[in-house]
This record gives C-alpha cells, sequence and structure tokens, in this order.
C-alpha cells in the first residue's frame, strides 16, 4: 500500500515538473515553439536547442526551485541529456534536495 | 554619420577600432566593450544597431577588438586580461587626441561589462558607465561555460573533446575553440564585481529576461550602494529574444531602451 501511494506521487510529480519544463523551453524558444507541440520524447536537437538555450534552461531551474547552479552541476551529466523527459527526472531529483 | 575602420597601433599591438562620428557631435564619446567567447558573435547585430542609434543621437561611438580577439593582432591563445587594462589607457588617449570628448561612457555587454566597469577605476573621468547583462560573479560564470561546453559536445555529438590544450608549451582551457590560459581562469575564479571598488560613477544596468540570474545582479546593486560610493539603476527589459540565434534576433526593444534611457539623462 505504501508502494502504491509512492507511485502516486512521482506521477503527480513528474506531471508538475513536466508543465514547469514545458513553460521554461516555450520560454526560451518564443515565438520558435508555436508550431512544436512539445512532449516528452521531444528530443532538444529537434527543437532547435544549443549551448546557450540549454543553460538557459538550466539557469530556469536555479529560479524555479531555488537551488544554486553548484547543485545543479554537481547533479546533471549533460552527456545523458537528450530529451524533455531527461530535464523532467533531473528537476524531480533535484526537488528533494 | 560617418563610420571608419582602422588598425591602430597602442602599447605595440596591433588594435582594430571602428568609430562611428555624427554628423553634429554632442562631445561624448561612448566606447563599447565586446563580451567574450561566442557571446560576441551573438551580440554582433546588438552592438552595431545599437551604436548607429546611440550616434544618431549626436555621441560618437568607439568599438575596439581585444588583443587577440576579433580583428585585433594576436592569435586567440595571446587574449589576456592584463593587456586590456595595459592598454586601455592608451586607447583613452587615441580617442582624446583624435575626438577630444568632453565625456566618456563606457558600455559593456557581458564580460565587457566588467571590463568596463575595471577599467573605469582608474580612469576618474569617467562617470557614467551602461552594462548590459553584465557577469557579477566570474567563478560562477566559469562554471556556466564549462557546463555550456560539456552541452554543446553532447548536442554536437562530439565525441573527443580535450579538456586541455597545449599551445607553445603552455597549458589552456578549450571553451568551444577559445583558449583560455591559467591566468585568465585565475582572474576570474576570483572577479566579483560586487567586491569593486569603484568611487563617484553612475552605473546603469540593462537585464533582460533572457538570461536568469536576477538575484546576483540586485546583489551587486545592494553591495555598491552599501558602500555609498557610485549609485547603480537596474532596468529590466523584456527581451528573450536577446541570446536566441546568432545574428538572426530582433534586439530592437533592448536597443530602443536604452536610446530611451540615455535620450531622456
Amino acid at each position: 500500500m505504501i508502494n502504491i501511494f509512492k507511485k502516486k506521487e512521482i506521477v503527480i510529480s513528474t506531471n508538475e515538473s513536466f508543465e514547469q519544463i514545458k513553460q521554461l523551453v516555450t520560454t526560451i524558444l518564443g515565438d520558435d515553439t508555436q508550431q512544436i507541440d512539445l512532449k516528452l520524447d521531444t528530443k532538444f536537437e529537434d527543437i532547435g536547442f544549443d549551448s546557450i538555450k540549454f543553460i538557459n534552461l538550466l539557469l530556469g531551474l536555479e529560479d524555479l526551485i531555488d537551488i544554486d547552479l553548484e547543485t545543479i552541476a554537481a547533479e546533471i551529466d549533460p552527456a545523458s541529456i537528450q530529451t524533455l523527459n531527461d530535464v523532467v527526472q533531473l528537476l524531480d531529483k533535484l526537488k528533494k534536495h | 554619420m560617418r563610420e571608419k575602420l582602422e588598425f591602430i597601433g597602442l602599447n605595440k599591438r596591433n588594435y582594430f577600432i571602428h568609430s562611428h562620428s555624427p554628423l553634429q557631435t554632442n562631445r561624448e564619446t561612448i566606447i563599447f566593450f565586446n563580451p567574450m567567447f561566442d557571446e560576441k558573435k551573438r551580440v554582433q547585430k546588438f552592438q552595431c544597431e545599437t551604436a548607429r542609434a546611440l550616434c544618431r543621437l549626436g555621441y560618437t561611438v568607439i568599438r575596439f577588438d581585444y588583443y587577440g580577439t576579433g580583428d585585433s593582432g594576436g592569435d586567440t591563445f595571446e587574449f589576456d586580461f592584463s593587456t586590456v587594462y595595459s592598454d586601455f589607457s592608451y586607447l583613452i588617449d587615441h580617442i582624446k587626441n583624435t575626438f577630444s570628448p568632453e565625456g566618456i561612457i563606457l558600455f559593456g555587454i557581458r564580460l565587457g561589462a566588467d571590463l568596463a566597469l575595471m577599467n573605469s577605476i582608474s580612469e576618474p573621468t569617467i562617470k557614467h558607465l551602461i552594462l548590459v547583462e553584465p557577469i557579477i560573479d566570474g567563478k560562477r560564470y566559469l562554471l556556466e561555460l564549462r557546463m555550456r561546453k560539456k552541452l554543446f559536445y553532447n548536442l554536437n555529438k562530439i565525441q573527443s573533446n580535450k579538456e586541455q590544450l597545449l599551445i607553445q608549451e603552455q597549458k589552456f582551457e578549450d571553451f568551444q575553440g577559445y583558449p583560455m590560459s591559467f591566468e585568465n581562469l585565475a582572474y576570474l575564479e576570483k572577479m566579483n564585481l560586487s567586491d569593486s571598488n569603484i568611487i563617484d560613477k553612475s552605473v546603469t544596468i540593462f537585464k533582460t529576461n533572457s538570461i536568469s540570474n536576477k538575484k546576483l545582479v540586485v546583489k551587486f546593486k545592494e553591495k555598491i550602494e552599501i558602500k555609498k560610493s557610485s549609485s547603480v539603476n537596474i532596468h529590466y527589459v523584456d527581451c528573450p529574444e536577446f541570446w536566441a540565434a546568432l545574428e538572426s534576433v530582433d534586439t530592437s526593444t533592448l536597443t530602443q531602451q536604452i536610446i530611451t534611457f540615455i535620450s531622456n539623462n
């Protein structure tokens, strides 16, 4: 029973994190996102993300959950980030700090 | 408006200088300080449009490339923060001799904002600075650059990224093609605008919503104003496109706000 409860909690958290990441990505891409349907498996390379947009996304996380960049840097493996879901997972992880 | 592009020898180094001279001068000169790394390319159009808009207001505008960057002499690895400081007085002398300005304003973007502010300390005649998206904390900026480098390699699927370069038997850290000496890295590690001892200056900061990290700018204002040695004003500008993509972006909102501010002051 405890396990089911925990699972439900994680699902809700991930949905919230996904919405937060979608909002950040939309802000960073500006007008370019109007025709893009952002999904969890959307790849950053497919929506025109470069390293500056990426770092702005990470700085956005800093403001979003009031956590410093050093902590984000310690938790992130840039080589593993391909999709929106990877950043959603990172945000969920950071929220537990 | 007349624009002149020339190479000038300053302190035995070859500098590229782009001057914008108005038809009717107001006797004030604005010197632009470039950002570094790939940020320099990103702001090219914004700088150009802002320089011309300021020139139309009557300002003489000077844009130049640091030694080892852009069109100026020296290889990329020869860029050195200490050279920026040592050669600035020569640049100021050249500007005074050529344009006879009654006032000089420094206009710096990102890391250029820091270089403008630090250079102004040794020039008491410089009373006003305009800083666009200044880097407040050099250590944090280095962290951002290192993260960006990894993200860049990941996005571009580059496997063998060398952390260090050896040029003329000296070690450099590579930042997406821009080598930084360990002396420069040590300088950046220590650099913190909030600790700068600026006296009798009026600092105006333009902060867009394209880059986060508003808290550090506010802290900088508080720390400088506690010392009561200078004033700091922050203008928040809705211009999320500022860093969006190389030169194809519309940064007219930011340029317009700067022009409005300068026209009213």
